[in-house]
């Protein structure tokens, strides 16, 4: 309860010019006490109350949600006569705060404790960093705050063993599907070598090449950046950045891109050969076409959760083909096919 | 300073004109200056009536060594920076607490209650300064963080902030 009364009161120079960058700063929350002073002191003056009325009518409508209620000085007041003026209620307003204040201080000495048994365990030379690689085989991480990813076969992914101030991971080759939880503190922040991708909550796709980067968004929003460009991509929206641009096209996500990872195709009169491109990177196998035509057969399906052989049979009986099974993992598809 | 040692000394003797003196003559700032810091005015009303009702019920104990006004900004500042540390506190802790058993939200980059005139408007912007405008209003990053984030230095971010209200300004006046 005492800490008020340790305020360190440096000293006020009246120096500080107010202009429209203080004016940003302190409608985004970033000016020193300070800065407030010099800036309400200013405001004193009716000429510049209109600027900065202005300025701040811009900043509350771009949130419209967020905008300050009225200030009840006289309300603020009267409660405060009534809470320090009656023993009791001064007695009970003390307590609550007291055993509120005890029980943050408690909750924070244990995370405390609890963050500190892990860095002292594991920081020996800088934070301990993960790294996932992957081969021929996908491969589920779950992060320090639970959110998840699951990694593409061919994939490396580096991530530190835990999140204090950030959440931010590095993809250095292939691809993944997020599964992000949300914390509006921490962004979830995606390095590759291209472009930062950076989310609060959502489920995305992210594709790292030599030349290309491809972000699809699932569902939730994305903010893709460069230090020239970003780009905001709404759900089932997609963008590519081939190494050199720099500048962010939007176009149409397709959901079956990261099928590997949820196990759910849907078509909607897909040409075959399309839908045997989404199979095969999927479900890892090889499907071949005995005849060209087959390629030119429309497909609507939706598929969730199950195995290649399934779909591929179920597939060719519609469009009346046939399919055979050469081993594990190759297929051979036969039939008239379409024009 | 006489004037400034006298009200000090009236309060902490228990004179309550005085301190409804400093009351009225700051809440308001305060308060203001509290709520663009948490972005709640709730909470921003919470800590200043709390700030003032701690002064008075210590007022005995009461040491101020400049003035009252530098007092009581950097007092509502210090408690601002101590809430937002316990939200984020609080946030990791619900965090793991509902990862087991609640679905996941979806917070937006833009909310979205946002008319799309106020998008449209933001994506005018020139691409770096919709990056930083976008990240300090709807992510709620600090200009350091912006600043880590996209490599540049704290002193850009301020720059391209205040430009992003003028261009904004321009299309919210139209």
């Amino acid at each position: 309860m005492n800490e008020i009364f340790n305020t360190t009161e440096p000293i006020v120079r009246n120096e500080i010019e107010v202009n429209d960058e203080l004016i940003a700063k302190y409608l985004a929350g970033e000016a020193s006490p300070e800065e407030a002073m010099a800036l309400h002191s200013w405001l004193e003056i009716p000429a510049n109350r209109q600027r900065f009325d202005d300025i701040q009518h811009v900043w509350t409508g771009s949130l419209p949600a967020k905008s300050p209620r009225k200030i009840n000085a006289k309300g603020a007041w009267d409660t405060l006569i009534k809470t320090k003026t009656s023993p009791q209620n001064a007695g009970r307003y003390n307590d609550e705060s007291r055993s509120n204040l005890f029980k943050i201080a408690a909750s924070a000495l244990l995370i405390a404790t609890l963050a500190w048994l892990v860095y002292y365990n594991f920081r020996n030379d800088g934070p301990v960093e993960f790294v996932a690689a992957t081969t021929d085989s996908l491969s589920q991480i779950i992060f320090p705050d639970q959110s998840s990813a699951m990694l593409n076969r061919g994939s490396t992914l580096r991530y530190p063993a835990n999140f204090d101030d950030q959440r931010e991971v590095h993809l250095k080759n292939g691809e993944a599907f997020f599964n992000i939880k949300s914390d509006a503190r921490r962004p979830f922040i995606i390095r590759t070598e291209h472009a930062t991708v950076q989310v609060l909550g959502t489920a995305f796709n992210v594709k790292v090449e030599e030349n290309v980067l491809e972000v699809s968004v699932d569902h939730g929003k994305v903010l893709v950046y460069i230090p020239t460009d970003s780009v905001v991509l709404q759900p089932g929206a997609a963008t590519s950045l081939r190494k050199g641009e720099n500048a962010f096209v939007v176009r149409e996500a397709n959901s079956n891109a990261w099928a590997y990872a949820t196990h759910r195709f849907v078509f909607r009169d897909t040409p075959v050969r399309e839908v045997f491109q989404y199979i095969q990177k999927a479900q890892n196998c090889s499907i071949e076409l005995a005849n060209p035509d087959i390629g030119n057969c429309k497909l609507s399906a939706t598929f969730e959760s199950v195995s290649t052989d399934y779909m591929l049979n179920l597939i060719t009986e519609a469009l009346n083909l046939s399919v055979t099974k050469n081993d594990e993992r190759t297929f051979t598809v036969e039939g008239e096919g379409c024009r | 300073m006489l004037e400034h040692d006298r009200i000090v000394q009236e309060i902490k003797e228990g004179n309550e004109h005085s301190f409804q003196q400093i009351f009225h003559a700051y809440y308001e700032n305060l308060c203001h200056y509290a709520f663009t810091i948490l972005r709640d005015m709730d909470d921003a009303e919470d800590i200043v009536q709390s700030m003032f009702l701690k002064i008075w019920e210590k007022r005995e104990e009461l040491t101020i060594t400049h003035t009252v006004k530098s007092y009581l900004y950097r007092a509502v500042y210090n408690q601002c920076i101590n809430q937002l540390d316990r939200r984020s506190v609080q946030q990791r802790f619900q965090e793991q607490n509902a990862a087991k058993t609640s679905s996941v939200q979806y917070p937006e980059i833009f909310p979205d209650e946002l008319e799309a005139r106020i998008v449209a408007a933001i994506n005018t912007l020139p691409n770096q300064c919709r990056t930083i405008f976008v990240m300090s209003r709807y992510q709620e990053m600090k200009y350091s963080q912006i600043a880590k984030a996209l490599d540049l230095s704290v002193n850009t971010i301020e720059n391209q902030m205040s430009k992003a209200l003028r261009i904004l300004r321009a299309h919210f006046n139209e």
